[in-house]
């Protein structure tokens, strides 16, 4: 009897604590997953809180593997994709969708090309079968492919063209990335765009578009018991493609030294200081280096708590803004960037050098246990607030998976990180801060001005 | 991306509902979010939505008055003040501060609008005591240090020479100067306002605003209501009962003029646009909802989207949305377009707002505005943190508690007359100002009708 009692409360208190770790442990959710017998990858993340699903398909392909000299078609043929199929008449995809009260869009980068929709459970179905028709059976005339040519075109004037910080960064990353495929934008240059043609378009949907090179991600509320029926029946009977390219890119010649540029624009009413090295990635890197690139990044500049905040804006009161960050999710490298914007007066070669020492001295002391704990501590804090939204970790698991990554591997993140050590944090930023594989860019008003 | 996000937040007022339509309606839009209303042991009311799913918790805090009845010397104290509030509290210096909320993994921000002050706080569930004391250090213990006030004033400064090549800090300048030029709706931020901020101005403002006659208090997330209100008696419960701020006086809407043009060399420009609009407390609140979809409320469906966008190609995005300060209502639009083609597309706009404004809405087009914003609604209330803004924002709107289930059958009830009546009422592009900044062709600016 009294035992009884007893093994009531130890098995009550197991309870507890097996509540109380995977409430606060610090991982990412696991999802379910599975693959079609055609290849297709599916991944499911359940969260019942709300009767909705974000609903997205990950096509491993992206600006990285344009053909050179068409520039911008993988994100050119991103916009195509919603211009209807045999089935589908143009503008009916998104109109569908929203008549049934869900968003969708999609976007492109280097590495791959998303669509996605958001939508009522009991809707799920209807853009299954939607997202898997256009993966095959997509159909546009001449004057729709013209007329999107002319949204891009005004696209591009929006995010790049008509900011000259914009312009600046474009051309430093054609400078770090010579002949690597990274160093081309991936809205493309405006002169290719004009001249992309319907053909080479469909070529590279043909080439690229296959369940065997797409992942589909869905969160929300839905399990992969629900989920794989549906996945049979309208992924399921697409027939990969047989000769899917390998991703091969070009490789850059080794560096020369530092590069640097000046733009000038006469909007230009404060000049800026910005800097970015070339770094390992997720995608490149060995053991635990990309984990430790983002926490020494983080310490460098990642916050106002950072080296180069409180050296330049709040001690030397130099600059208005200063910082650093790791651009390092990329599947074939990625890079860092630091940056300043001096306060009234004072000139870029006075943040430049400032920057410069703060940098410097990182290199020689590294961090100190409180900054690598802090830092430690915020990133792996995300893990928990990543629960919160569908939308999130769909994005983190199908952007992780068509970069190279591995569930475990995202899973895993938070313990990794956790386990950087000092000696990581100085053996990768001594890596990576090296001036010889650097461009640095001042962005300037118009002389005279 | 194909396409930007048109962030017009629209929050909708009650009315009586008439009878429901037929419609094609999805699992999520009968959605409902369980809101408690609470009251703490010191009698402080607050709106609790609890939900352990996540081991985190969310709170918002709005309090009446802001930029708009600032003193016209000291333009720009309300939010100086507002972000001191985290630059060093108690004991702890502005880094040391900052320090903190990093190793407790929390976010605490205040800030200003025309109207009100705000507070948001994030934290985990398992730093919630040591989170909420946070908060109570900066609101009521701040530091108001002479370090980072001079910092953040360096800051302002900077921004005075930035906004000036700003698009939209012009656009919308032109026109809120156009549409009440002597309102403090119109005022900016200007060098001898910024240097007269000091320590006195900022205790004033910060003695004036937080009180407890406007406090509103929502909390979402892993927190029961007992908790909840001893946590607001922590973090509130010293604050004076206080009185209710001074008000600006209403806006008395000018003439409409028919084009502004201000130069900035720039390739594309950015053309806003704006009439006549009502409050949200106006019965025609709900069906403006859906004229607004109709006309350009976001959807690649909208009338502008289709005709500016999808058939001509002139921009890659055109959007416009109700847009209402306490004491002025606008209906506000925005495109932005390569200069050459600015008169084409304000030409096309114009003429698709005079027949949307001449023969109304297609009941398809209002069967399928209703099915889309009841349907999307849930897709706004899948994490703890959309709950917050959303039930926040109904909160300091001055809605009943229980208008978040609410709002969808009220949105059913709009027949295709109301729709047709607000199309009327609000849409005639006679009254409406367009402003463009760039270098449109052609183009200059207009007399007043």
């Amino acid at each position: 009897m009294f035992g009884g009692v007893g093994q009531r409360f130890i098995a009550a208190c197991l309870a507890l604590l097996a509540l109380t770790a995977s409430a606060h442990a610090r991982e990412f959710v696991r999802p379910e997953t599975f693959t079609l017998s055609n290849g297709l990858q599916v991944v499911v993340i359940t969260d019942r809180r709300a009767p909705v699903v974000t609903h997205m398909l990950w096509y491993r392909v992206g600006a990285a593997d344009e053909p050179r000299g068409y520039s911008g078609i993988a994100h050119f043929f991103e916009h195509l994709m919603f211009k209807g199929t045999r089935q589908i008449a143009p503008g009916e995809f998104s109109r569908t969708v929203a008549r049934n009260g869900g968003d969708d869009n999609a976007f492109t980068n280097w590495d791959f090309t998303a669509y996605y929709e958001r939508i009522a459970r009991d809707r799920l179905e209807l853009v299954m079968r939607m997202e898997a028709d256009r993966m095959r059976n997509l159909q546009f005339s001449d004057e729709t492919f013209a007329s999107e040519r002319d949204v891009i075109a005004e696209e591009r004037r929006q995010r790049v063209d008509n900011n000259p910080g914009a312009v600046l960064g474009e051309r430093m990353r054609a400078m770090l990335w010579p002949h690597h495929p990274y160093g081309t934008p991936v809205i493309g240059w405006l002169h290719e765009i004009n001249a992309l043609d319907r053909e080479t378009a469909l070529r590279f949907y043909r080439t690229w578009y296959a369940p065997n090179n797409a992942i589909l991600v869905v969160a929300g509320d839905v399990d992969a018991a629900e989920l794989r029926p549906l996945a049979e029946r309208y992924y399921g009977r697409i027939r990969p493609t047989r000769d899917l390219p390998a991703r091969t890119w070009t490789v850059d010649p080794p560096n020369v030294g530092p590069m640097r540029v000046t733009h000038r624009d006469e909007k230009v009413r404060q000049p800026s200081f910005s800097r970015i090295y070339r770094s390992i990635s997720y995608g490149t890197d060995t053991g635990r280096q990309a984990h430790s690139l983002d926490v020494a990044m983080d310490i460098l500049g990642g916050s106002e708590t950072s080296r180069l905040y409180r050296a330049l804006v709040e001690e030397q009161r130099i600059a208005v803004s200063a910082g650093a960050s790791a651009s390092s999710s990329g599947l074939g490298g990625g890079s860092v960037s630091v940056w300043a914007t001096p306060a009234e007066g004072v000139s870029l070669e006075q943040v430049e050098a400032a920057a410069d020492a703060v940098i410097a001295q990182f290199l020689r002391d590294g961090p100190t246990e409180a900054e690598l704990t802090r830092s430690k501590n915020s990133m792996t804090a995300n893990a928990i607030y990543s629960r919160d939204s569908q939308e999130s970790l769909a994005n983190i698991y199908g952007a992780s998976l068509a970069q190279g990554e591995s569930i475990d591997d995202v899973v895993n993140w938070p313990a990794d990180v956790e386990a950087v050590t000092r000696d990581d944090v100085m053996a990768i930023s001594r890596q990576t801060l090296d001036l010889n594989a650097s461009v640095t860019g001042w962005l300037l008003p118009e002389e005279g001005q | 991306m194909r396409r930007l996000a048109l962030a017009i937040a629209l929050a909708f007022a009650s009315l009586a509902p008439a009878p429901v339509q037929a419609q094609t309606e999805s699992a999520a839009s009968r959605h409902d979010i369980n809101v408690q209303r609470i009251v703490s042991p010191g009698g402080i009311e607050a709106w609790l939505v609890s939900d352990s799913t996540v081991p985190m918790i969310v709170m918002r805090a709005f309090w009446r008055g802001g930029s708009a009845i600032e003193q016209d010397n000291v333009i720009g104290v309300t939010s100086v003040m507002t972000d001191m509030l985290t630059e060093g509290a108690g004991a702890m210096n502005a880094n040391a501060f900052k320090e903190r909320l990093q190793d407790l993994n929390m976010s605490l921000s205040f800030g200003a609008g025309w109207d009100g002050v705000g507070m948001s706080l994030t934290t985990l569930s398992e730093n919630r005591d040591a989170a909420f004391e946070m908060a109570r250090l900066a609101l009521h213990e701040p530091r108001f240090d002479a370090e980072p006030l001079a910092r953040i004033k360096r800051q302002m400064l900077v921004g005075l020479r930035t906004r000036e090549t700003n698009p939209s800090y012009l656009a919308n300048l032109a026109l809120d100067q156009a549409l009440y030029p002597n309102h403090p709706y119109a005022r900016r931020t200007n060098r001898e306002g910024i240097e007269a901020i000091n320590r006195a101005a900022l205790a004033e403002r910060r003695a004036a605003l937080f009180n407890r006659t406007t406090m509103q208090i929502t909390i979402v997330g892993d927190i029961n209501a007992a908790d909840a209100g001893r946590a607001i008696d922590t973090i509130f419960g010293a604050l004076p009962q206080g009185a209710r701020p001074p008000e600006p006086p209403d806006v008395t809407l000018g003439a409409p003029t028919r084009l502004i043009v201000r130069e900035l060399p720039q390739p594309q420009s950015l053309v806003l646009f704006a009439g006549p609009g009502i409050q949200d407390e106006d019965p025609d609140w709900i069906p403006l909802a859906v004229a607004n979809y109709i006309l350009g409320g976001g959807g690649f469906s909208s009338r502008l989207m289709d005709q500016v966008r999808e058939q001509r190609g002139l921009v890659y995005g055109i959007g416009t949305g109700p847009s209402i300060r306490e004491h002025v209502a606008i209906i506000r639009g925005s495109a932005q377009t390569e200069n050459g083609d600015v008169r084409e597309a304000i030409e096309v706009t114009r003429a698709e707002m005079a027949r949307l404004y001449r023969d109304g809405a297609t009941q398809e087009e209002v069967n399928d505005a209703i099915t889309y914003l009841t349907g999307s609604f849930a897709l706004d209330l899948d994490s703890n943190v959309k709950i917050a803004n959303v039930v926040h924002g109904y909160q300091a709107a001055g809605r009943p508690i229980d208008y978040v289930n609410r709002r969808n059958d009220l949105i059913r009830a709009v027949t295709r007359d109301d729709v047709n009546r607000v199309i009327r009422r609000l849409f005639n592009p006679e009254n409406y100002t367009f402003v463009v900044v760039g270098q449109p062709e052609g183009l200059t600016t207009a007399a007043a009708q």
